[in-house]
């Protein structure tokens, strides 16, 4: 089974990369195409004759073409002819096709000996630590200014900051960044963008003005909380977590991972990639972050829809969701079957649970069964469930969710905010597909 | 978090002190003494923010709306569907070929897959594209239509009313609640099938439209007219709307028994005398005449005034630029005669009546007037006749450039009889500059004949090659190659993709090479539809 139209889709860098794909979709431009267990290969006549290869293991890919943008359209276009069907025939793969795949094990298998390595060399502790004692120090001292900075704006009235313009934020995120505390740089860059933002601005902004102070103020006392709260603060300070974790504390767990829903964002010059997965056997759910400089490839091709059958670690927090893909054997292109789902009232339940945990967690999966979108008119629309409750749904991709499932009761996936349930996907006819928004 | 906010609002500077806020979560941070008052109010509002979040408590269900109905079409191959999304991928200047794609998967008896209709439906601000994309969004498109307010256009769809033989079950509501497309095309259809059900529907709503929608729904009306629609039409052509009164006096004008088409009738006759038979003492003529093999003769008068009782019937008095009054006044009178009405009082054929004129000093007028007649009566064998005169006439005149209503008459000729005088055109070679061949190649509706499609390919690679040592392909061409990817037959894509011509490399961007990658590429698509379908 070859990627769907919309799982393609999803790959895209952007639109016109997904256009131009699209039109390398027929066997004209293609010659030499073929595919065996493990690839799927072909070469495409542009300005020059470039050649094409993609893992169907992992979905990796690479081409010869000079393009910056990832993955290429000659990659997307053999996808799509592959999804077509009938021109990729099955055949033994050609050498320029297995010396690559021979040549990413071997590069796979180095890395992991680099690492080992890396573990094992001796540490510098002296130094470490003063370097540590160095970071406390200025991140204290970020985290005062940042207090004083809070207290003044509640002083002066909520009312005079609309007259502020972006520099205001910049300034004392860029102040944060230099006090090497980078994640609370973010949430303050993020207030700026809430002033003048709707009618009831002032309300959100001071909530998340409040979440931060309480931030700060669990900082002070940090050495009193619960060892797996303080790393989840540290790290929403702004320390990496393989600062805190070492992959030996790591909690593994092996499961088939349905790849939920996926999206990317770009922050300055890093792309950030934010998978949700959810574990069929485990029902246990996942956060896998990727990032990558400017156009750079992510490290690993996650795919929505897809099933990813391997071992995933999570870092410490006091509500494990964040985690990184530690063995992966194969994937599946896609999950026929059904999903375990819960009602809105469970799924509140959890959220809230998860927030007793953490209560500075952003979103929290849910898995809603036997539901169904209302697209109310005035106000926003709701998901309903089988109980009679409803909860808000987020705008994005609302009308593409109710195209598919055509008002019919399904099983839906998406994010629990706190305040809007923000659609992953939905199981449609015993399929589950990850609905994006450039659907095809 | 009312209390809290206004108080942030204001600032702690200025509020003064401040009685506890009555939250549980406010509570704990109360009990803390120690902190100053911003302090207080910021770790306050963080913890009720957490608080109320994770105490959410979901509303009632809302009614939920019926699903959507079971879909009577299959969904259409991903291939197929891709194809759609490439050209909705595309710049506007696609749809031709988006309406053309749509078209044949709705004819393949597809519908397009769900995650593709909200693009779709987005997409559709031309009627024409509407009408082609409310043929296959299915019964889940129009379900989903209800919902969103731009897209009511699509809630309803009418199939055209030569695929079908009865009214649609919701027919009335369509009637009374769909858009005006809508409505306009179920009239159509009624018109068809149950004539007095769509006199009875027009008449019933005609005072409560809109100048607009009147002026749409009576041209949808007007299908197969006979003397039953005489008394509506007639109230009608009293309309305050100049554009209905137009329409009805067109429509009165086609229908035998009514007042007005007689008028015109003996209108015509006074300024238009035809007499068959050999000439002899007290001929009408006063010129002589051709037609000389019939005998046939002919006399035109033109009305040195404009009567004022004619004026009611429509005929305007001031001409537009460039000609005459009593020109005018006569063309607009002939023009709403049936053609045959000249066979019928002289006796003689079409052809006969044409060379008859051919001499005569108002001959162009004539012929104008009476291609004008054709058209509107969808006389066939007049416009067969009149076409290939004028054709004969432009060959023997080859300096002379041939009247616009050759393309005219093309664009209502059935596609058997003007594919054939098309293929003369490009036999002869007169549109090798493509100046008009634009029209004339998108006066063939349809997919075009296979025949047709290999005539035009010939012609296509002989005069590309011709005509490329221009540097740029005019507008004209960029048109008819479109109009052409379009509509070419499936049988001629390969020879379509092969192509004698190759890229101009010495004259550095080769923007006719541009023309015929667009046109192939276009004709790439076709096919991938046409093998996906």
């Amino acid at each position: 089974m070859e990627l769907t139209a919309e799982q393609i889709s999803a790959l895209a860098p952007d639109a016109s990369s997904l256009a131009a794909g699209r039109k390398l979709g027929g066997p004209k431009d293609w010659r030499g195409t073929g595919r065996d267990a493990q690839s799927l290969w072909g070469e495409c006549q542009g300005s020059a004759l470039y050649q094409v290869k993609i893992d169907r293991g992992s979905f990796a890919y690479n081409c010869t073409c000079p393009s910056r943008k990832l993955p290429c359209k000659h990659v997307l276009g053999l996808l799509f002819l592959a999804g077509s069907g009938a021109h990729v025939t099955e055949g033994a793969a050609p050498e320029w096709v297995s010396s690559w795949l021979e040549k990413r094990t071997e590069t796979a298998k180095k890395k992991e000996e680099k690492q080992q390595a890396a573990e094992s060399k001796p540490v510098d502790t002296e130094a470490q630590a003063k370097r540590a004692a160095k970071r406390v120090a200025n991140v204290n001292d970020g985290i005062s200014q940042l207090d004083l900075w809070m207290a003044d704006l509640v002083r002066g009235g909520l009312g005079a900051l609309d007259r502020h313009n972006l520099t205001f934020w910049q300034d004392q995120a860029k102040r944060l960044v230099n006090a090497q505390a980078r994640g609370l740089a973010g949430r303050v860059e993020r207030l700026g963008e809430i002033v003048s933002s709707g009618p009831d601005w002032p309300e959100r902004f001071l909530g998340e003005l409040g979440r931060l102070s309480l931030l700060t103020e669990a900082y002070g006392r940090i050495s009193s909380l619960d060892p797996r709260l303080a790393a989840d603060v540290r790290q929403m300070i702004g320390w990496n977590v393989d600062e805190l974790d070492s992959p030996s504390t790591l909690q593994a767990v092996y499961d088939r991972w349905l790849v939920l829903g996926q999206s990317v964002t770009d922050e300055e010059r890093i792309r950030v990639e934010r998978n949700w997965l959810l574990g069929l056997s485990t029902a246990r759910t996942a956060l896998v972050l990727q990032f990558a400089f400017g156009t750079q490839p992510f490290p690993q091709s996650i795919v929505p829809s897809t099933v990813i059958d391997g071992e995933i670690s999570f870092y410490e927090s006091a509500f494990p969701q964040r985690a990184q893909i530690l063995k992966r054997s194969s994937d599946e292109p896609r999950y026929s079957g059904k999903l375990v789902g819960s009602s809105i009232a469970e799924m509140l339940t959890h959220a809230a649970e998860a927030t007793a945990c953490q209560p500075w967690i952003e979103r929290t999966v849910g898995v809603i069964a036997d539901a169904r979108l209302a697209p109310v008119s005035s106000g926003p629309w709701q998901l309903c469930d089988a109980d009679g409750f409803a909860v808000p749904v987020a705008r994005s991709p609302r009308w593409t969710m109710l195209a598919m499932t055509g008002g019919v009761a399904t099983t839906f996936a998406g994010l629990w905010n706190g305040v809007a349930f923000e659609p992953l996907g939905a199981v449609i006819d015993d399929v589950y597909v990850a609905i994006s928004e450039r659907a095809s | 978090m009312n209390a809290i906010v206004q108080r942030a609002i204001v600032g702690t500077a200025r509020s003064g002190p401040q009685e506890p806020l009555d939250h549980p979560a406010a509570s704990i941070v109360d009990a803390r003494n120690e902190l100053s008052p911003e302090r207080r109010l910021l770790l306050s509002a963080g913890a009720m923010l957490v608080h109320d979040r994770a105490g959410f408590v979901p509303d009632s269900a809302p009614e939920v709306p019926a699903p959507s109905p079971e879909e009577t079409r299959r969904i259409c191959s991903p291939a197929a569907s891709a194809v759609v999304a490439e050209l909705l991928d595309r710049s506007l200047n696609a749809y031709e070929l988006l309406i053309g794609s749509l078209t044949a998967i709705h004819d393949a008896n597809y519908v397009l897959p769900p995650a593709l209709l909200p693009r779709v439906l987005d997409h559709s601000n031309r009627r024409d594209v509407r009408s082609a994309v409310r043929g296959v969004i299915g019964e889940r498109g129009r379900w989903l239509a209800q919902f969103n307010e731009g897209w009511q256009w699509a809630r309803h769809h009418v199939d055209s009313a030569e695929t079908v033989d009865r009214l649609p079950d919701d027919a009335e509501t369509v009637w009374l609640e769909g858009d005006l497309n809508s409505r306009a095309e179920l009239l159509k259809l009624a018109r068809k099938l149950d004539r007095g059900k769509a006199r009875e529907w027009l008449s019933g709503v005609w005072n409560v439209e809109k100048a607009d929608a009147r002026t749409r729904l009576l041209e949808a009306f007007c299908v197969a007219l006979d003397a039953d629609d005489i008394p509506f039409l007639e109230q009608t052509q009293k309309d305050r709307s100049a554009g209905v009164r137009s329409e009805a006096q067109e429509a009165l004008a086609t229908i035998d028994g009514s007042d007005l088409a007689r008028r015109m009738r003996e209108r015509a006759k006074e300024m238009v005398r035809i007499e068959s038979g050999p000439p002899g003492i007290g001929s009408i003529l006063r010129a002589p005449v051709a037609g000389k093999e019939s005998g046939t003769r002919m006399e035109i008068t033109l009305p040195a005034t404009l009567p004022k009782e004619w004026i009611p019937d429509g005929i305007e008095a001031k001409p537009p630029t460039g000609t005459g009054e009593r020109a005018w006044w006569f063309l607009q009178v002939v023009s709403r005669v049936k053609p045959q009405f000249w066979e019928e009082i002289s006796g003689v054929s079409p052809m006969q009546i044409l060379e008859a004129s051919a001499h005569i000093e108002d001959a162009a007028l004539f012929h104008e007037a009476i291609a004008k007649a054709a058209t509107l009566f969808h006389a066939e064998d007049w416009m067969r006749a009149i076409w290939d005169f004028a054709w004969q006439r432009g060959e023997q005149k080859p300096n002379e450039s041939p009247p616009d209503f050759l393309d005219d008459i093309l664009a209502v000729m059935p596609p058997v009889d003007a594919e054939p005088r098309l293929m003369k055109i490009l036999a002869a070679g007169a549109y090798s500059d493509a100046a008009d061949l634009n029209a004339a190649l998108g006066a063939v509706s349809g997919i075009w004949s296979e025949e047709f499609s290999r005539v035009f390919l010939n012609w296509l690679w002989k005069n590309y090659g011709s005509t490329s040592t221009q540097s740029y392909p005019s507008a004209n061409w960029r048109n008819g190659a479109i109009a052409a990817a379009v509509r070419l037959h499936c049988a001629c894509f390969d020879d379509a993709l092969r192509s004698p011509h190759s890229r101009d490399e010495k004259s550095g961007y080769d923007y006719w090479h541009e023309l015929l990658e667009s046109f192939q590429d276009s004709i790439r698509l076709r096919k991938r539809l046409y093998e996906a379908l």
